[in-house]
C-alpha cells in the first residue's frame, strides 16, 4: 500500500503531466516543511517551502482582514511565468510553477481538482 | 587580525565560501566565457575569523590564521565608544549605572516584542516558517556545531554555546528521533512576562521555539518540528523529526 507521501507524489506527477506548461509542484505544510514535491532540480526546496508557508500566512491575513473570508488562492505573475499557491485542507498549501505561456484557466481547474485529491490523501492519513 | 588564504590549485569553483561568508570577503573570478571560476580573497580586512568558509569548503583548500572571533559590531569605529562605555573603560562620570542597563534591556524587550507582533500581524501562521528560516540562517554562524554526529552531543554543544544567554535541560528519546528540552528561564520569559503575556505560549516564545527547531534541523540535516508541551513556570518543548 502506497504511503501518504507516495500518494501525494503521484497526484503531483499527475498535475505536472496535465500540461507541459506546469514545470513543478509541491505541497508545503504551514510550518514550512515540504510534504511532497516534483520541483525542478535547480529549485531550492527549503527556500520554496519557507516562502510558501509565509505566503500562505500573509494570504490568510489579507483574506481575513480585508474580506473577512478564508484564503483560497494566491498567485504571482512574473516575466517568466506564474507561481500559484492554493490552500489544501487547513494546514497545507499546493505550490505550482508554470511557464508564462500557461493557460491560467486550465491550470486553475487542474489545481482545484488536484487539491481535492490532496485533501483526501491528507485526511485519510490523519 | 585574521588572515584567510586560498590554495588556488584545490578550488573547485563551487562558490560555497562566497555564499557563506557573512562579510563578503570572497568573490568568484569569471573566465573569458563568463563562467564562474575560482574563489578569490578580495576584502581581506573584512574577515572576522568566523571560519565558516573553512568548515564548508569541500576541497579543504581554505585556511584562516590568527583568527580571534570578533563580531562586526565591535569592529565598526562608530561603535567603539559605545563598546568602551559598555565595558566601563571610560572616566567614572561616563560610566553606565544599573539604571542604564535596565533601560537598555527594556528597549531591547520592546523591540523584540514589536518585531514578533508585527510578524504575527502580517504573516499570521506563516511566521513559524520565518522562525525556522532564521534558525537555519543563524546555524551558518556556528560552524563548530556541524561537527556533532549524535543528537545528544549536538544538544550538549548548543547548551555550552548558549550558556551566556539561557540554560536548558535536554532528554533525547525515541532513538534520537526526538528530544524534549526544558527551558527553566530563558531570556524570552522575561520579555513576555514584562508585557503580561504567558511565558512559553506567547508569540515571541513560539518564534523562538521554531528558531531552535531551525537550528537543530540545519545541524542534523533532518527536519525537526517544535511542539510546546508545557509552560507552567518553565517551557518544555518537544523537537521531533518530521517524516
Amino acid at each position: 500500500m502506497a504511503s501518504r507521501t507516495e500518494k501525494m507524489q503521484d497526484i503531483l506527477r499527475g498535475l505536472r503531466g496535465a500540461s507541459p506548461d506546469i514545470i513543478g509542484a509541491a505541497v508545503v505544510s504551514i510550518d514550512g516543511f515540504i510534504v511532497a514535491s516534483v520541483l525542478p532540480a535547480e529549485v531550492d526546496e527549503e527556500l520554496v517551502s519557507g516562502m510558501a508557508a509565509a505566503m500562505l500566512g500573509v494570504g490568510e491575513r489579507i483574506s481575513s482582514e480585508l474580506m473577512a473570508s478564508v484564503m483560497e488562492q494566491v498567485y504571482v505573475r512574473s516575466e517568466k511565468g506564474y507561481v500559484v499557491l492554493n490552500a489544501v485542507g487547513a494546514d497545507s498549501v499546493l505550490v505550482v510553477l508554470t511557464t508564462k505561456d500557461a493557460k491560467l484557466g486550465l491550470v486553475f481547474i487542474e489545481v482545484k481538482r488536484r487539491c481535492v485529491e490532496l485533501g483526501k490523501a491528507i485526511a485519510a492519513s490523519a | 587580525m585574521p588572515t584567510v588564504t586560498i590554495e588556488e590549485a584545490g578550488c573547485r569553483d563551487c562558490g560555497l565560501c562566497v555564499e557563506i561568508c557573512p562579510t563578503d570577503v570572497f568573490e568568484q573570478a569569471k573566465d573569458s566565457g563568463g563562467a564562474k571560476g575560482i574563489a578569490q580573497v578580495v576584502r581581506q580586512d573584512d574577515c572576522i575569523g568566523c571560519t565558516s568558509c573553512v568548515y564548508l569548503c569541500p576541497s579543504r583548500c581554505l585556511q584562516v590564521v590568527s583568527e580571534s572571533p570578533q563580531r562586526p559590531f565591535y569592529r565598526l569605529e562608530s561603535n567603539a565608544s559605545l563598546v568602551a562605555r559598555f565595558l566601563q573603560q571610560v572616566p567614572a562620570t561616563q560610566k553606565l549605572d544599573q539604571t542604564d542597563y535596565d533601560e537598555a534591556l527594556k528597549d531591547t524587550h520592546v523591540r523584540l516584542k514589536a518585531l514578533s507582533d508585527a510578524l504575527k500581524e502580517i504573516m499570521g501562521r506563516g511566521q513559524r516558517a520565518v522562525g525556522r528560516s532564521a534558525g537555519n540562517l543563524a546555524a551558518a554562524h556556528m560552524p563548530e556545531m556541524y561537527e556533532s554526529t549524535e543528537l545528544a552531543e549536538l544538544l550538549a554543544g548548543l547548551r555550552r554555546r548558549f550558556a551566556h544567554a539561557f540554560a536548558f535541560e535536554a532528554e533525547v528519546d525515541d532513538g534520537a528521533r526526538s528530544a524534549t528540552l526544558t527551558f527553566p528561564a530563558c531570556a524570552m520569559h522575561k520579555v513576555v512576562a514584562g508585557h503580561g503575556e504567558p511565558a512559553g505560549s506567547a508569540n515571541l516564545c513560539e518564534l523562538f521555539h521554531e528558531y531552535f527547531a531551525g537550528l537543530m534541523s540545519a545541524f542534523t540535516g533532518k527536519n525537526y518540528a517544535a511542539a510546546t508541551l508545557g509552560t507552567v513556570g518553565q517551557c518544555t518543548v518537544k523537537f521531533q523529526i518530521r517524516s
